[in-house]
């Protein structure tokens, strides 16, 4: 009964939060709804018994809508401002594509005949998630482990590929210029 | 229903004292260090200080983005708070989630999002600076504490922390062989605390950073959020790394007690006697020197761990 | 009501002082200092933070506009007091906490200050527009519009937009009153506003009376005015001994601890400097800088923290025959400690031979910096590290303003 409660309350906050996001004048409101609306949907999780996933949602989102405060500022004109803003463009196509997806996954999640649960024992909650994450996964564990470091370097390679300043502004063109030629020295004096 | 919220509100109230005391002593050493002979005054700073502020009016700023500037200043309180709830005193938590240690990593990244929404909400330059500044220390500090956070789960094999406590019956401390981890722990708390070597974002440079614009109410939340997070991240380091309740003679939660309040007049110490490390020195530190220091620690620690089973 | 006498009484314990120093009054300003040290009272960081707002001189025209400016930012209960000479800090001092306590006093005072609602908003908002306000502490309520308005010339690449989700038309692109700002390339490429903010004059570690007006994109100052304000009467003679000197690079010695968070180091400056100035012992004096020295020289975490900030590379004083700042932060802060040190070992004539890289010159009279000096100083520099490379450049506003008391002042 209480789960209920809070999975409604939590369900309409995610809804609401998120619909806010479109309707508020101000670019860090809308960032923090988001926010909001994540952290309700991460609380969910956690009714599911998916505490870790739950909780590291709630973590992921809110530190990614602090970075992107910083991003807000360097790349966007004048909406974090309470200024009236529209935070939406295409429209049209970006309606179509969004109710369709809905469609598409609401229509699965309620048409899709799932099987039917056993009465699990008490503490094997753990043990189902396990076994159906090594019959999801099982034999690719190996490529998965090395898959996280390589998604890393690879976010690493394109920020540095996309700096303007290059490692021959930096050291000279026969990188030997040390220190560095930084407007704001490091720390580290690299 | 009701005992949970009673004991919930026994924690809030222990940590309540422990962040009274910290101010006390971050008093008292203010006292000291200005040669002052009234030292008494120095230990009752958090009482006359909170006089004060509740004495002192509220005030706003135009155009000032009131609903997250409030938000954002209560929000570290209710941080702390939540982050208490997991910490296990000889084996007992308020709420002993099988994830505990996520749950603290997570309340400690919603610190990011307090102290920049008190720094925008203000509307003004040296607020606004104060947010940021936070933010480009997070980026470097941020990393290096979740992955010092992860040397002892592994260790423990668990996220639970009362597991985590357990593993360290009988000596085998976790500070003895993970320090850099420690270390790095601890760099942490400061960090997110806003507090000494790491305040840049209430810095005296920046003419109170995000403490510019707040009086009253809203100042003494913002405050006691500081004081309540550096009590949170010490009484959290103890089942972590310090063993928890071990000890011989006294009772668990005597032990407990005591090293936290250790570790606490330790971290209050730290604020004058070192100089502010500034963001854009420090984000080099964080990532060329801390991270992989603590890519090694986990390294080791996980060495040792698959060598053990 | 007993629980009201009793916060009363217990908020008097910690009152925060905010205390505004005139060029020429640094002696009563040290003062001030001490007085407060000795109550346990701390300073205010911000009108925000303050209860007490202490004027120590006698401020011009322009100064006074910008205290009374300031005076409007505290919040109740709040006091205010001016003194001259050293010895009236202290009762100004009792007087303000007596009229902090005097609880009726305080309650006319807020509802003067809430009742004109409707005329005073108005008032802000006029001057608002005018960017006049010198200043402020740094905190300026009226200028700070949110930081990030492009122009409107961005909006034509955003597609099908919902133009009439924007009424912008009416509200003519000021919320609140504050023009938004403008937009101009900044130094790493990004197109971001230009916000023009005024630092000092009143601002806690910061020359008397200076005001650098700032043009801020991010946090980072592209360009900057300064200007001096000036007093409104003629200062007392500065005290010219040796000791006066040592304390007054003490002082400032103690200003760039300060700013760089370094608390201990920073008391301990200010004890040397309250130490001279009291006429404790010498050989106590000496020994006590001599260990500040020490401490300051050993730090390797000040050294990392401010080494190559703001490094001077300006010729300008050179040409005009002024003393020039050499080296960076942490270089002048130990050439304040060692010409204190040699001016209390009365080593005057022996220059700056053991020290190659200070060449303050060590004269009986120690002038700082010109102000005229500090905007090439602070240019491409972040806010924090302005107020670093200020603290440790040592504008010296008294004299600047002395030399110019007649044309300045009718501003």
């Amino acid at each position: 009964m209480l789960e209920s409660v809070v999975f409604w309350v939590l369900a309409v906050l995610a809804v609401a939060s998120g619909v806010a996001v479109f309707r508020v004048d101000s670019m860090a409101r809308a960032t923090y709804a988001l926010a909001v609306s994540f952290v309700a949907v991460g609380l969910a999780l956690l009714l599911v018994d998916l505490h870790y996933i739950g909780v590291i949602t709630v973590l992921m989102m809110v530190m990614e809508m602090a970075v992107m405060a910083v991003y807000m500022v360097m790349f966007m004109g004048m909406n974090p401002a309470l200024m009236p803003m529209s935070m939406v463009h295409d429209n049209r196509a970006a309606i179509a594509a969004a109710v369709t997806t809905f469609v598409v996954l609401a229509g699965g999640a309620l048409l899709v005949p799932w099987p039917s649960r056993r009465e699990p024992d008490p503490g094997t909650v753990a043990g189902t998630a396990q076994a159906l994450g090594e019959a999801i996964m099982g034999s690719k564990m190996l490529v998965m482990l090395t898959v996280s470091p390589a998604m890393v370097a690879t976010i690493v390679a394109g920020v540095v590929l996309a700096g303007a300043r290059g490692r021959y502004d930096r050291l000279g063109d026969d990188l030997d210029r040390r220190p560095a030629d930084d407007p704001q020295p490091g720390g580290v004096g690299r | 229903m009701a005992e949970s919220l009673f004991w919930a509100l026994v924690a809030a109230f222990l940590l309540g004292c422990l962040a009274v005391a910290a101010a006390s002593l971050d008093g008292a050493l203010g006292a000291r260090g200005r040669g002052a002979g009234n030292l008494a005054g120095g230990w009752s700073a958090p009482l006359a200080e909170t006089a004060r502020l509740m004495r002192q009016r509220r005030r706003t700023l135009v155009a000032a983005d009131v609903l997250l500037w409030r938000t954002g200043g209560a929000a570290l309180l209710v941080a702390a708070l939540l982050k208490v709830a997991v910490v296990p005193v000889d084996g007992w938590a308020l709420a002993d989630l099988a994830v505990g240690l996520v749950w603290f990593n997570a309340m400690d990244v919603t610190v990011w999002a307090a102290v920049w929404l008190t720094g925008w909400g203000a509307n003004s330059a040296h607020a606004l600076i104060g947010g940021y500044r936070f933010l480009a220390q997070g980026l470097a500090y941020e990393l290096p504490l979740m992955f010092a956070l992860t040397a002892p789960a592994v260790a423990a094999g668990s996220l639970r922390l009362a597991e985590v406590e357990a593993a360290q019956r009988g000596g085998a401390w976790f500070v003895l062989w993970m320090p850099v981890a420690f270390a790095v722990y601890c760099l942490g708390v400061v960090a997110f605390s806003v507090w000494g070597p790491l305040s840049v974002a209430a810095g005296v440079d920046l003419a109170g950073g995000v403490l510019a614009e707040l009086s009253g109410v809203d100042r003494l939340l913002v405050l006691a959020g500081r004081y309540a997070l550096l009590a949170t991240g010490a009484a959290f380091a103890v089942p972590m790394f310090l063993g928890g309740a071990d000890g011989p003679l006294l009772p668990g939660w005597a032990w407990f007690a005591l090293k936290t309040l250790l570790l606490l007049a330790v971290l209050v110490a730290l604020k004058r006697r070192l100089p502010v490390l500034r963001p854009d020195r420090f984000v080099e530190v964080g990532w060329l020197v801390l991270l992989p220091a603590v890519l090694l620690q986990v390294l080791v620690v996980s060495v040792v761990a698959v060598w053990r089973y | 009501m007993g629980v009201r006498q009793w916060l009363t009484t217990l908020s008097l314990r910690q009152v925060h002082v905010l205390v505004v120093e005139v060029p020429g009054w640094w002696s009563t300003r040290v003062a001030a200092q001490q007085q407060l040290s000795a109550r346990g009272w701390p300073e205010a960081s911000s009108p925000a933070d303050a209860d007490v707002l202490l004027v120590c001189g006698h401020p011009g025209a322009r100064f006074d506009a910008a205290v009374e400016q300031v005076w409007d930012q505290l919040p109740g209960p709040r006091a205010r007091e001016r003194a001259e000479t050293p010895s009236d800090v202290a009762d100004a001092l009792d007087r303000a906490a007596a009229v902090l306590a005097d609880t009726d006093r305080q309650r006319r005072d807020a509802q003067d200050r809430d009742r004109p609602d409707d005329e005073s908003d108005q008032h802000s908002t006029d001057a608002d527009a005018h960017e006049d306000s010198d200043g402020d502490s740094g905190a300026n309520s009226h200028e700070m519009s949110d930081m990030d308005h492009g122009d409107m010339g961005d909006m034509g690449d955003m597609g099908d937009m919902d133009m009439s989700g924007m009424d912008h038309g009416d509200m003519d692109m000021a919320p609140g009153g504050i023009p938004l700002a403008g937009g101009g390339d900044d130094r790493d490429g990004l197109e971001m506003d230009v916000l023009q903010v005024p630092l000092g004059p009143v601002l806690p570690c910061w020359p008397a009376g200076l005001v650098l007006r700032c043009s801020l994109q991010g946090d980072v100052v592209v360009a900057a005015e300064v200007e001096v304000l000036t007093a409104g009467s003629t200062a007392p003679a500065p005290d010219l001994s040796p000791r006066a000197e040592a304390a007054r690079l003490c002082d400032q010695a103690r200003q760039v601890l300060e700013l760089s968070g370094w608390g201990t180091a920073a008391q301990q400056a200010a004890r040397v400097r309250d130490d001279l100035l009291t006429g404790a012992d010498a050989a106590a004096c000496r020994a006590r800088l001599g260990r500040l020295r020490a401490t300051v020289e050993r730090s390797r975490l000040l050294r990392w923290s401010l080494r190559d900030l703001g490094r001077a590379s300006t010729t300008h004083g050179a040409a005009v025959g002024l003393p020039v700042p050499v080296g960076d932060v942490h270089d002048r802060l130990l050439s304040f400690l060692r010409s204190a040190g040699d001016l209390l070992d009365e080593r005057l004539d022996e220059k700056a031979d053991h020290h190659p890289a200070d060449q303050l010159k060590v004269s009986a009279r120690w002038t700082g910096t010109d102000p005229v000096e500090l905007p090439d100083l602070v240019t491409g520099l972040d806010l924090a590290a302005v107020r670093l490379v200020v603290a440790s450049v040592a504008p010296d506003t008294a004299t600047a303003d002395t030399s110019a008391t007649a044309e300045v002042d009718g501003g």
